[in-house]
């Protein structure tokens, strides 16, 4: 799945083990909660997005303890 | 001041220091995005600690901020709304008290205390300490067994009862134990336990945020019902 502003792939980021998370712009938060439901993955979302410079507003997506990044990011790249 | 001003006065201070966590929370989780942005901007800096000895350039500090939200930050703040929450209990109580002083019964004072006392308010909130320490000791469920006995409310529910004690429970596994359940969670959290002995305890947003409606729906509630019993300002 491509970040639609930068239009390179979605990333899982691990830099916190146990709550792994994606970035990603509002605009694009419906499709991939869709995704995710689909596959139940369960998440979070922030309650607060944010933009920088008069960018769009991103949030983030996190997930719990014990999720699998390899297979969430899988099921991301799996997404045109 | 009459009961029902101190009343209003506690919940305005409670609710307040509230706000004022949570605002802590979502604002400094923010600081730490924006500054992941300035990073991810290629800005470049150092960080000397002069204290520790530390230095922390842009690279590794990257590697840090995760872990300062959702762990040092979610825990320290989670902290203080059981902290709060606590000392808007046991100060509700003790104005009650001090307004219904017979209600706490046979309580006995040590006579050298009343002889170098100052005065009768000096007493009974002596005894009223006393009193309240020991009920501290117990588990939220005896708190409000005791607040039951002293004024009936018909709040908080069994369940919200039940919600505290977890949360409770979860801060003395922070406090206590670096963050790793004991035996004693699952006596103190009961039906709502959520780890086993051995997990690492974590405080993940949604339940950051679940423990802090629920701190302020349990204050409300308990404010208005007792604004409702005590006697109205003259």
């Amino acid at each position: 799945m491509l970040d639609n502003a930068t239009e390179r792939p979605l990333h899982v980021s691990s830099e916190y083990l146990p709550h792994p998370r994606i970035e990603v712009a509002d605009s694009q938060l419906e499709d991939l909660k869709q995704l995710l439901n689909r596959h139940g993955i369960p998440y979070w979302v922030d309650e607060h997005s944010i933009s920088f410079n008069d960018g769009p507003f991103t949030t983030i997506v996190h997930f719990y303890r014990g999720t699998d990044v390899k297979v969430v990011q899988k099921i991301l790249d799996s997404v045109d | 001041m009459p009961l029902s001003e101190d009343l209003r006065a506690l919940q305005e201070r409670v609710v307040g220091e509230l706000v004022a966590a949570h605002d802590y929370y979502t604002n400094t989780k923010f600081a730490w995005r924006i500054v992941q942005k300035v990073i991810d901007s290629n800005t470049k800096f150092t960080i000397r600690n002069k204290i520790t000895g530390s230095v922390t350039d842009q690279t590794a500090l990257s590697t840090h901020i995760e872990e300062y939200i959702q762990k040092e930050l979610a825990e320290a703040t989670f902290q203080q709304f059981i902290s709060t929450f606590e000392s808007f209990f046991f100060d509700f109580l003790r104005l009650w008290l001090t307004a219904y002083p017979r209600s706490l019964g046979g309580k006995k004072v040590d006579v050298k205390f009343i002889l170098d006392a100052p005065d009768k308010d000096a007493i009974l909130q002596h005894a009223i300490g006393k009193e309240l320490n020991e009920v501290m000791y117990e588990r939220p469920s005896a708190w409000f067994a005791y607040l039951d006995e002293k004024v009936k409310l018909d709040c908080p529910s069994a369940d919200e009862i039940e919600r505290l004690a977890e949360a409770k429970a979860a801060r003395d596994v922070l406090v206590h134990n670096r963050g790793v359940v004991g035996k004693s969670y699952a006596l103190k959290a009961g039906r709502c336990a959520r780890y086993q002995e051995g997990d690492r305890m974590d405080i993940a947003e949604p339940y950051h945020r679940e423990t802090w409606d629920l701190l302020q729906k349990v204050v409300a509630d308990l404010s208005a019902a007792g604004l409702a019993k005590a006697p109205l300002a003259v």
